[in-house]
């Protein structure tokens, strides 16, 4: 009941429907390679092959590598999702057609630092310009020929799922038809390793990489580096079915937060993720009862899998026995910049499907994470509403809420 | 309903309060500086701001380590645009213009020299050697959404936020990403800033060689925050904003003020329509960057109260 009554609250012009998907992942190099990976609950996470980790305290990673990817493999990644995307939405350039990215600054590889560093050079203008974090998205907004608002979020694990935010927004109030929206980030790196690892932020596990991500088990020790892109090609509704383009899914409402509490610790009551969930549901005019699968930020680290479990507790209430709530960073590991647009296409896919992807390594659930949990396997069930949430270091949070094709 | 200014906050080179910047407004003088660490730059000056006392804006004192120098210059100003706003924090939204990603300012550089071996990378030197001389908290240091969280934190706020990646033109861009927040109901206030700090030598030498400074136009620090909030719930009114068209650009636009305070990054846009607020420029206030990203906002005179 609560569902009708908020998809017709909105005209079409202000519904937010998906016409496009792309993602490249450890799982794969294109979103259904990715998915099918995902749902047989497969494993991404594997001992680093782009630099030598002998040494280092963690040596294991879910890393993309891809041939003719030159020096900038993230761009490339950016790119690769992209086109993806809009060949399925058929989507092309105009002046009221924006791209909003998550996306932090590129480091250049370490190698050609040393190098540089033992010659006594600098960067040329070039690659300083090439390294910003907006870069990626000038350079898809050029290959799109999308002249409309270009917004680029750096708030870490939240800048993907906010930039998406951002262009839901934008389109409803008539600014934009349509968007390319999503993320990208590479994190294994030898620096990213050494930087997390001496947070102790990160996994330690190098004996077994396959079961180094175990969010929301007891037995969870940090959390897993990862490379990967996802965009998603976003219109109104009137706008997509004007031209006549393939809508897969509807965004039905975005929250955010903050958590005003520590710069790396979540809050243990989880009060600035539910605080980013309700404004979500919120803004799609739902109940939480409707919820029936949530992609848990859940990063396998000890305090925030038990922050975001209490926030669910809280705003699930007495539904909490009836939403499915898995982490797909068991399998792909933690893209950071990427994950929310990445998570959110999974449960895009999941409304599609009905099927609930697993937390893989879920061997023995923490009773301070007591939910409804998809372990190892993942599971055919109804869904018709569900939850992507992206939880940030530093304190952001956003929450999506994605149902199926009006 | 309307969205209106009830608050602003700045740490800046030339002023460090409304009162500071209007005086020096109306009689200019420079706040620009020599300094020997640029002195193999075009120009050695530079817009800085001395010390700044957070005292009164932290909540552990032994936190100011964690805060970068954006950070450190945005708290006071967002805590003094804030005032003695009475609603309540968990709804009030927070939108911030940052620049790049802060430099490190080559904290990093004794790790990385002993991570190389005949001027090459070691992946064993860099796993120990190099390891032991990485700065723990360098991470904290430059993640550029961590100057919303010391905001966030310190002040308590928890509502709707972002932030906005950019150059001159990203502080004004939260001011509209901010007055949608409040004009469409997501948030009863928001508290919108831009800061950035671009003075030490590797930030000014990369602004230089990307043609983003120049003697005209030096490198400077500050930080610029502002608070809005809907008509109706205003208990004071400086100016009603509205955000104009957007537009695409060809370059920064030049600024009087970078010859009395320099060029304030991710502030600068903010700081031009806080000089208009305070000298009563009413009108469309345009702010573009070097990207070609151009915001325009309308600055209107607060209502003349009923007699």
């Amino acid at each position: 009941m609560a569902a009708e009554r908020s998809l017709s609250n909105r005209d079409d012009s202000q519904r937010i429907v998906v016409t496009g998907m792309g993602a490249i992942s450890s799982l794969g190099h294109d979103l259904p390679s990715t998915w099918a990976a995902l749902v047989e609950s497969a494993n991404g996470i594997r001992t680093i092959e782009r630099f030598d980790p002998t040494g280092f305290p963690v040596t294991f990673g879910a890393e993309v590598s891809i041939e003719h990817a030159g020096p900038d493999l993230k761009g490339s990644l950016a790119m690769r999702a992209a086109s993806e995307a809009l060949r399925q939405s058929g989507l092309e350039g105009s002046p009221r057609v924006g791209v909003f990215l998550g996306s932090e600054a590129d480091r250049p590889p370490l190698p050609l630092v040393a190098t540089r560093m033992h010659r006594g050079q600098t960067p040329t203008a070039d690659e300083m310009a090439a390294s910003a974090p907006w870069a990626p998205t000038r350079s898809l907004a050029r290959r799109l020929g999308a002249a409309g608002h270009q917004g680029t979020v750096s708030t870490a694990c939240t800048s993907s799922a906010q930039a998406i935010g951002e262009a839901m927004l934008r389109i409803r109030r008539g600014e934009l038809d349509a968007a390319l929206a999503g993320g990208v980030d590479i994190l294994v790196d030898p620096l990213m390793v050494t930087g997390f690892a001496i947070l102790g932020a990160l996994s330690t596990r190098n004996d077994d990489p396959g079961a180094a991500c175990r969010p929301f088990d007891i037995d969870r020790d940090g959390f897993v580096l990862a490379d990967g892109a996802a965009m998603l090609a976003l219109e109104s509704l009137a706008h997509a079915r004007k031209r006549g383009a393939p809508v897969l899914g509807e965004l039905l409402g975005y929250g955010c937060s903050l958590n005003a509490w520590r710069i790396t610790d979540a809050p243990p009551d989880g009060r600035g993720a539910a605080l980013a969930m309700n404004a979500a549901l919120r803004d799609a005019g739902l109940s939480a009862s409707a919820i029936d699968y949530v992609n848990a930020h859940g990063t396998s680290t000890p305090q925030n899998d038990v922050s975001e479990a209490r926030a669910l507790q809280t705003v699930l209430g007495s539904s909490v026995d009836h939403a499915w709530v898995s982490s797909t960073k068991s399998m792909t590991g933690h893209t950071v910049a990427a994950c929310g647009a990445l998570e959110l296409l999974f449960c895009l896919l999941a409304v599609r499907d009905d099927v609930a992807p697993a937390t893989r390594n879920l061997d023995n659930p923490d009773p301070d994470c007591a939910l409804r949990h998809v372990a190892h396997h993942s599971v055919r069930s109804p869904i018709r509403f569900a939850l992507s949430n992206a939880f940030g270091f530093g304190g952001n949070n956003a929450s999506i809420l994605v149902g199926g094709a009006p | 309903m309307s969205v209106v200014i009830s608050g602003v906050g700045l740490v800046t080179p030339l002023a460090c309060s409304p009162s500071e910047l209007t005086d020096a407004l109306v009689q200019p003088h420079s706040a620009l500086q020599p300094s020997d660490e640029l002195a193999q730059l075009p120009s050695d000056l530079a817009g800085r701001v001395g010390r700044v006392d957070l005292k009164p804006w932290l909540i552990r004192r032994k936190d100011r380590k964690l805060l970068s120098r954006a950070a450190q210059l945005a708290l006071p100003a967002a805590g003094t645009a804030l005032g003695t706003w009475a609603g309540d924090r968990e709804e009030l939204g927070l939108f911030m213009g940052v620049g790049r990603e802060p430099p490190d300012t080559g904290a990093s550089e004794p790790s990385l020299a002993a991570s190389q071996r005949d001027g090459k990378l070691d992946a064993e030197a860099l796993s120990t050697r190099g390891r032991e001389l990485y700065p723990p908290l360098l991470p904290l240091l430059t993640l550029p959404n961590l100057v919303l969280s010391h905001i966030s934190i310190n002040l308590g706020i928890r509502g709707w936020n972002g932030t906005v990646a950019g150059e001159a033109a990203a502080g004004l861009g939260a001011l509209v990403e901010g007055y949608h927040a409040v004009a469409e109901g997501r948030c009863p206030a928001a508290l919108v800033g831009g800061a950035d700090s671009r003075v030490d030598f590797g930030s000014a030498r990369d602004l230089y060689r990307l043609g983003r400074a120049s003697p005209q136009r030096p490198p400077a620090e500050g930080a610029v925050f502002m608070m809005l909030e809907s008509s109706e719930t205003a208990m004071n009114t400086l100016a009603v904003i509205e955000p104009s068209s957007r537009r695409r650009s060809s370059g920064a636009i030049p600024r009087p003020h970078w010859s009395l305070t320099g060029d304030l990054g991710a502030a600068d846009g903010l700081f031009d329509l806080l000089c208009a607020l305070l000298s009563q420029r009413w009108g469309e206030h345009r702010s573009s960057d070097d990207e070609g990203a151009e915001i325009g906002v309308w600055l209107h005179s607060p209502p003349t109260p009923p007699s």
